[in-house]
């Protein structure tokens, strides 16, 4: 069982979550306690293993994966009887039950009552005389799309699942992408038209609740993801484990749940940013003895160190000036980086913050709070850098230089985050050398990954070498080590 | 207490109108009939009723069963249960309610949930009826969905047998302690003086020239004479040979005029038997013997005793009491006593009905 727990932690590092060997020692110790039961396994690892909430979906399903299948067939776990679970249901699961009783009679009456099925299926799709979403007919008489409603109308978790199965099972094995799997599953299963018919069965005035029919297809849509999983998992764990690593997830791919824990250490890395002592000393009531003026004052006291003075590092205090592309390309990108911005003009006294599609304007009294979505939006409305909404690297150059030109001095640190896809427009060369020879140092942040820099219009390599230094930052891990080199 | 109860079983409509006919205050009011304790929504493809008397609900639900012959043997007869029950009721309190849970399924004190199931079966000879009551309460209010499913085939007469042993009180006894209205209340029939008498056609010519009261001749070729007090009268019907039956229903004797038992004599009427009868009523037989004075009978089911002049049995089988006395025509304006401790008596046992 030793090597099986060394292999899953080995997993658990690749998707993310750190477990050091000492963690892995104190699991051992807690199965002790818990018994080696499927729960009692699961309770170990939480004790010893998270040290994030965030990092417990990803257990779940790693958990899910690797254990059920192998737990069953080696036999590594034990019987629960010996410990018995509590009888608790989840909070969510136990609503949802009462949920299905309270409004059982009424869903019922719908089921049972013919004009509102036989209204929204169109072509006949319901049968002549069924009564009610092809229920009386036998579920392999019934099109995709039907039974698609059926599933999700009945709400039952175990019909939904083998729709899902059902529709996997159709799709063939080597299926590249879980995009294309995942689009696969929504035409065959009649997910697509299946939607569609809901729309309308919850538009009619004695339809079911809409509410309740989209947590159904919420529960569906979750229920596809985790089956999607499971068939990717048996051919390759490594697509799993990268995506369950939110730290190594492109912004653009991150869930909710993820996206929500990207920002938090975004905001941890800002204030991170702020505190960072630099090389200068000054005089404090803490810290180290300042030998120098230490001495000097024993002097005075005839070579007796009556008081001793202090002094300790001063946190750094850089101008920057970051300039952001907001343009469609790297629309999801630039959600995470005004974040960042955020995070670092509120610690930074000298920072200012430009934003430029195809035109640039100053920023930094919008950069307030946490909302990024709403800031953009706020941004791209109330200034006109947004003309034809494609990127213009070469006319933002030399509107900065004009317009700006005097805000990059001999100790600014220039920070620009795009993605320099230029629409094979003027790339102003000219003027980016003329903004770069001012600055201290230049960093140029690019979300896209490396290798498509300079494909089609992609002009990186031509501003690079007027950069100190070009990092591909795609996920919260790149951000992270460009913050740790730059700033550290 | 609420119980819903949903059938698409449409074909029983004309029997369950008919049944719901009988009810008091049975009206129909927009797309709905309406009764006492009793909402029921009628359509071309369900029948919903919405009910607040569980007695109601467990007579109605013992209709919405089908007994039918059984598929490629139709010698046998199954039973078809198409109906789907929600009950919502306040609940006992979680720690009493746990043991009575055959599944337990979720169980938080301090939120003040849980979630199970009881099982109750009925059955007859080979066939039964199993009733599955899903249980979620949440702040003290309970959700109750029952399921019925039936379980093998056997002859019509077991299978109605089984349906008619259905309770579903017997279950939601165990979760609410709402349990007013478990038992269909007890129906009395008024207090009444009858007699009957066969007479000459000679004599009715005496009665009617000197009857108190006014004579209506009716399309059946009978007489009815209504007598002074509240529905006192008699009914007069020819029979053969020139003979002529009389039938005495009188609630207020004491009412019918001082003359009135001269009449009873020209009519050879010398004794009135006192009655009601009581159905419906459950007592237990341990207050039967030692609140009530009742002895046991000879016959298996029936209990006798006799209070204040009067005669009462009770069918503990058939839950029916039946109080009777007689009074002399002679005494006829004394009645009222009589009447009076048969009420009496009626209402000490009502007191100890359950």
């Amino acid at each position: 069982m030793l090597s099986e727990i060394m292999h899953f932690t080995g997993l658990l590092r690749r998707a993310g979550i750190r477990v050091s060997p000492g963690e892995v020692l104190d699991l051992t110790e807690a199965l002790k306690l818990t018994g080696t039961d499927r729960e009692g396994f699961l309770l170990a690892m939480e004790a010893t293993i998270i040290k994030q909430e965030s990092q417990i979906p990803a257990l779940h399903s790693l958990f899910e994966l690797y254990w059920d299948e192998r737990g069953k067939s080696s036999g590594i776990f034990r019987p629960a009887q010996s410990l018995a679970p509590d009888p608790k249901m989840e909070p969510f699961l136990f609503q949802k039950r009462l949920d299905h009783l309270k409004n059982f009679i009424g869903n019922e009456k719908i089921r049972l009552s013919e004009k509102v099925v036989a209204a929204a299926m169109p072509g006949g799709m319901a049968g002549r005389g069924a009564t009610g979403h092809g229920k009386n007919r036998p579920p392999e008489a019934m099109a995709a799309p039907e039974k698609f409603v059926s599933a999700i109308l009945d709400g039952s978790e175990e019909k939904m699942r083998q729709l899902v199965k059902r529709a996997l099972d159709g799709i063939s094995e080597d299926s590249p992408r879980d995009s294309e799997l995942h689009r696969q599953l929504r035409n065959i299963s009649g997910w697509a038209e299946g939607e569609e018919l809901l729309k309308k069965i919850c538009e009619s005035k004695t339809g079911p609740d809409r509410w309740a029919v989209l947590e159904r297809l919420n529960r569906f849509s979750e229920i596809a993801a985790k089956e999607i999983d499971r068939r990717i998992w048996h051919h390759s764990h490594e697509r799993v484990l990268s995506r369950l690593n939110a730290e190594e997830t492109y912004f653009n791919r991150l869930d909710y749940d993820q996206s929500r824990e990207i920002k938090r250490k975004l905001v941890r890395l800002g204030k991170s940013l702020a505190v960072k002592p630099g090389y200068r000393y000054a005089p404090s009531p803490s810290g180290k003895v300042d030998l120098r003026k230490t001495a000097a004052l024993a002097g005075v006291h005839g070579g007796i160190p009556v008081k001793l003075l202090f002094r300790c590092r001063q946190p750094v205090k850089p101008e920057i000036v970051i300039l952001c592309d907001l343009s469609g390309s790297v629309a999801n990108f630039s959600r995470f980086m005004m974040l960042l911005v955020s995070a670092i003009q509120d610690r930074f006294r000298w920072a200012r913050s430009f934003a430029f599609v195809d035109a640039v304007e100053e920023v930094t009294p919008m950069i307030r709070g946490w909302d990024a979505e709403k800031k953009i939006s706020e941004i791209l409305r109330n200034t006109g850098i947004w003309q034809t909404g494609f990127s213009d690297y070469g006319e933002v150059w030399r509107q900065f230089e004009e317009e700006y030109g005097g805000v990059v001095g001999p100790r600014t640190t220039l920070i620009i985050l795009g993605d320099a896809r230029n629409n094979y427009k003027p790339d102003g060369i000219d003027h980016f050398a003329g903004i770069t020879r001012k600055a201290k140092k230049v960093i140029w942040l690019n979300p896209a990954p490396k290798d498509s820099w300079d494909r089609e219009d992609g002009i990186m390599s031509k501003y690079a070498t007027y950069c100190h230094s070009v990092f591909q930052c795609s996920n919260i891990k790149q951000l992270e080590r460009v913050v740790r080199d730059v700033f550290f | 207490m609420k119980i819903e109860i949903l059938t698409r079983d449409v074909g029983k409509k004309a029997e369950i109108l008919t049944y719901l006919k009988g009810l008091n205050g049975f009206r129909p009011e927009g797309g709905l009939f309406l009764a006492e304790g009793l909402e029921a929504e009628i359509t071309d493809s369900y029948m919903l009723f919405t009910l607040t008397l569980p007695w109601l609900a467990d007579n109605l639900n013992r209709r919405l069963f089908t007994v039918k012959p059984a598929s490629f043997s139709t010698g046998f007869y199954e039973i078809e249960c198409p109906q789907k029950i929600i009950v919502t009721c306040s609940a006992r309190p979680l720690t009493r309610l746990v043991s009575s849970l055959d599944i337990l399924e979720h169980l938080d004190l301090e939120a003040g949930e849980i979630c199970g199931r009881i099982e109750k079966r009925w059955t007859s000879r080979d066939v039964s009826l199993s009733a599955h009551f899903e249980v979620i309460i949440q702040g003290g209010l309970a959700i109750v969905k029952v399921k019925f499913s039936p379980h093998f085939r056997e002859s019509e007469l077991h299978c109605r047998n089984a349906v008619s042993m259905v309770n579903l009180t017997e279950g939601l006894d165990l979760i609410t302690p709402e349990r007013e209205n478990f038992h269909q209340p007890a129906s009395m029939s008024p207090v009444v003086s009858t007699a009957s008498a066969h007479i000459d056609e000679g004599v009715l010519e005496v009665f009617f020239n000197r009857s108190p009261g006014e004579i209506y001749f009716s399309e059946t070729g009978d007489f009815q004479v209504d007598l002074p007090g509240r529905d006192n009268r008699i009914e007069i019907s020819r029979k053969k040979e020139n003979r002529v039956e009389l039938e005495l229903y009188l609630t207020e004797p004491w009412n019918t005029g001082d003359h009135f038992a001269n009449l009873l004599s020209i009519l050879k009427i010398k004794q009135l038997e006192i009655s009601r009868i009581i159905t419906g009523i459950t007592l237990s037989p341990r207050d039967l013997m030692s609140q009530l004075g009742f002895i046991k009978d000879r016959e298996f089911h029936v209990f006798k005793a006799s209070p204040q002049g009067l005669e009462a049995s009770y069918n503990i089988g058939r839950r029916e009491m039946r109080i009777q006395g007689s009074i002399n025509c002679e005494y006829i304006n004394n009645s009222f006593e009589l009447f009076k401790s048969m009420e009496e008596f009626t209402s000490r046992v009502m007191h100890f009905a359950v």
